[in-house]
């Protein structure tokens, strides 16, 4: 594993944020827009217009068109964009507080905790629909991520190295016990394995509004602490010279960063990938400050995440493909290709 | 994973493909049988053979003695935990790890009787296990039984005009039969128009998943939940986002039937015809 170079600082420039920002507007209203029942867009937009305070249009939609648009297709890309933008801003966070590019915000065993604790649910029988299953998504993930930090921690030293080996190890342990688990109730694997790649199928309001304060609260933190993860980036002693404690910005980051990751993935599954091509591709694309690195990947992230569901309800349209298949197969090659443009000096 | 995704799917018959049973010719009638499915394990019991069967896979539970046997995880299977109960034969639905080879290697006589697409290939399947079983005559009377009386159940059934189009669920992940499956194929003979055959199937599993919003647009006249057991009901479903907006839920027109009977194709295919036919006779 190679150490991200040490970012130029720089300020968010208009320019780049421009850019994101069309390019997630453009991908939100084709979210909300292209769908297997065929409405029609401007049909679409006056129904959304109609929701606007002191607005007030008549689309033309029967009660159940009007339903999958507010209470289908809007919900699901809402939420869609909070978990990208979420799994952005923090695999960004991830990678520099770590400074580590591989890193993703998977990486202290949120993934394999929230994992154990969803199969668990699936697999009692207790159902994928409700709020428990989430609860308990989430419940796993907090754990796992506290015991990371409690094996790491041992013998008071605690750094980047073993905060990662302490991951890794962690990871696996629950990842073993999801597999035991799952094994053991073989009627329910569909469903685990459906949560496990991702899934914005079956969401709703509930699940927006479930998200939206973790997402709020993960964002502000991880925003506010962008110029100390640039003072970071040059390393941990030359930050404490600095006058920056590394070890605060560190749990602060980290802690800040995985609570959004945790409620993320709570409501909707393990969704891959998305953590280390946004924040990549945004630094490949308008440089490595985290001053612009953790806003662009937050805008970016939620546009990419709704472009990828959007090919996960349109690839099979009427049916569904998870959404972790779609992150990866389409977004692998396509940071491939920005690594490869990089790479020339093209970008 | 692929292979765990497809275990997934052994609750509901997926294979179309009609293969030659994998026994080997013997003349002996087995009595030391292990049955590896839990269709072919009420069908054993059906035609009366079951002091011969010594061991069931872990889903057997019907009937209910057939719980009380030894059991072996069909599901993880391990050829030494077979070969130590000395069967001179196993019953499989499934080979996705090689277990016929592997019983042939270990000198076991095996029969493969892989999901039918059809109420005839279950019929077909009744006989084959009882004539390698020594119970042909007991497995034609059953299928015999069954041929009739579900062909009368369907022949009276209500017949809706312009014909009904319903929504299996298998679980709350949407995921549905088609048409191609046997259980597909039971719906069909009905009349009933699934709306999952609109999705593709790119591989020929015969099962699919919808998206919700698939759903609403096709707004299906019945509803038939396979996942009660795991929470499902009509009040479940009547709470999922835009949902009450369905004309099924509207109506009253979500059924409950019992994944274990929907999910095979043994003596209880039955009972599953009765659920379909009383569903659409109490439909709106």
């Amino acid at each position: 594993m190679t150490a991200i170079a040490a970012p130029v600082p720089s300020r968010l420039r208009l320019g780049p944020t421009a850019k994101v920002v069309a390019f997630t507007i453009l991908a939100l209203l084709a979210g909300v827009l292209i769908g297997p029942a065929g409405l029609s867009p401007r049909q679409v937009l006056l129904e959304i217009a109609d929701h606007v305070p002191l607005i007030s249009v008549d689309s033309g939609l029967s009660e159940r068109e009007a339903a999958i648009v507010w209470q289908l297709r809007v919900p699901r890309v809402m939420l869609g964009a909070l978990v990208g933008g979420v799994l952005a801003i923090s695999g960004g966070a991830f990678q520099g507080v770590f400074r580590n590019p591989l890193a993703d915000p998977y990486l202290l065993g949120v993934a394999a905790g929230a994992g154990l604790g969803a199969t668990i649910v699936i697999a009692v029988g207790l159902g994928t629909s409700g709020l428990l299953l989430p609860a308990a998504a989430f419940l796993g993930a907090v754990v796992a991520v506290l015991v990371t930090y409690s094996v790491g921690g041992l013998g008071g030293r605690r750094n980047s190295a073993t905060l990662i080996l302490a991951g890794v190890a962690v990871a696996s342990f629950f990842t073993a016990m999801q597999t035991f688990v799952q094994q053991r109730s073989a009627d329910t694997v569909r469903e685990v394995f459906s949560w496990i790649l991702g899934r914005l199928s079956t969401v709703g309001w509930a699940e927006v509004r479930l998200l939206l304060p973790y997402a709020i609260f993960s964002s502000v933190v991880l925003l506010a602490s962008r110029r100390l993860l640039d003072v970071l980036a040059v390393g941990e002693e030359e930050a404490e010279t600095l006058g920056v404690r590394a070890a605060r910005v560190r749990m602060l980051v980290v802690g800040a960063a995985t609570l959004g990751t945790a409620a993320a993935v709570a409501v909707s599954g393990l969704i891959a990938f998305v953590g280390i091509i946004v924040p990549h591709g945004i630094r490949l694309l308008f440089g490595s400050s985290y001053r612009s690195v953790l806003p662009l990947s937050l805008i970016g992230g939620a546009g990419f995440l709704v472009l990828a569901d959007l090919g996960a309800r349109s690839i099979l349209s009427p049916g569904e493909l998870p959404i972790g298949v779609v992150t990866a197969f389409v977004g692998a090659p396509f940071f491939a290709l920005i690594l490869r443009r990089a790479v020339r000096g093209d970008v | 994973m692929a292979l765990a995704i497809g275990l997934a799917a052994c609750s509901e018959p997926t294979t179309a493909v009609a293969q030659p049973p994998a026994v080997s010719p013997t003349t002996a009638v087995p009595q030391r049988i292990v049955s590896l499915s839990a269709t072919h394990t009420e069908i054993l019991y059906a035609i009366g053979a079951e002091d011969q069967v010594i061991a069931t896979d872990l889903t057997a539970n019907y009937p209910p003695a057939a719980a009380d046997t030894t059991k072996v995880d069909a599901f993880n299977f391990n050829i030494e935990e077979v070969v130590a109960l000395d069967p001179d034969l196993v019953v499989l639905a499934f080979d996705f790890s090689g277990e016929v080879e592997a019983l042939a290697t270990a000198g076991i006589n095996s029969l493969l009787l892989p999901p039918p697409v059809d109420l005839a290939g279950a019929l077909e399947q009744i006989a084959e296990l009882g004539a390698a079983v020594g119970r042909l005559d007991a497995a034609l009377n059953l299928s015999g039984g069954l041929k009739q009386d579900i062909g009368n159940l369907i022949s009276s059934a209500p017949v809706p005009d312009p014909p009904a189009t319903f929504f299996h669920e298998i679980d709350a992940t949407l995921f549905s039969a088609n048409s191609a499956t046997f259980l597909g194929n039971i719906f069909a003979q009905f009349g009933l128009i699934n709306i999952a055959d609109e999705v593709p199937d790119e591989f020929g599993s015969g099962f699919v998943q919808l998206s919700q919003e698939f759903i609403l647009a096709s707004d299906p006249d019945l509803i038939f939940l396979g996942d009660a057991a795991f929470g499902e009901s009509a009040d479940t479903i009547g709470m999922r986002p835009g949902w009450n907006s369905l004309s099924a839920v509207r109506l009253g027109n979500i059924f409950e039937l019992d994944a274990d009977i929907s999910g095979r194709w043994g003596p209880r295919t039955l009972q599953l015809v009765t659920e379909i036919a009383a569903a659409l006779d109490s439909s709106q």
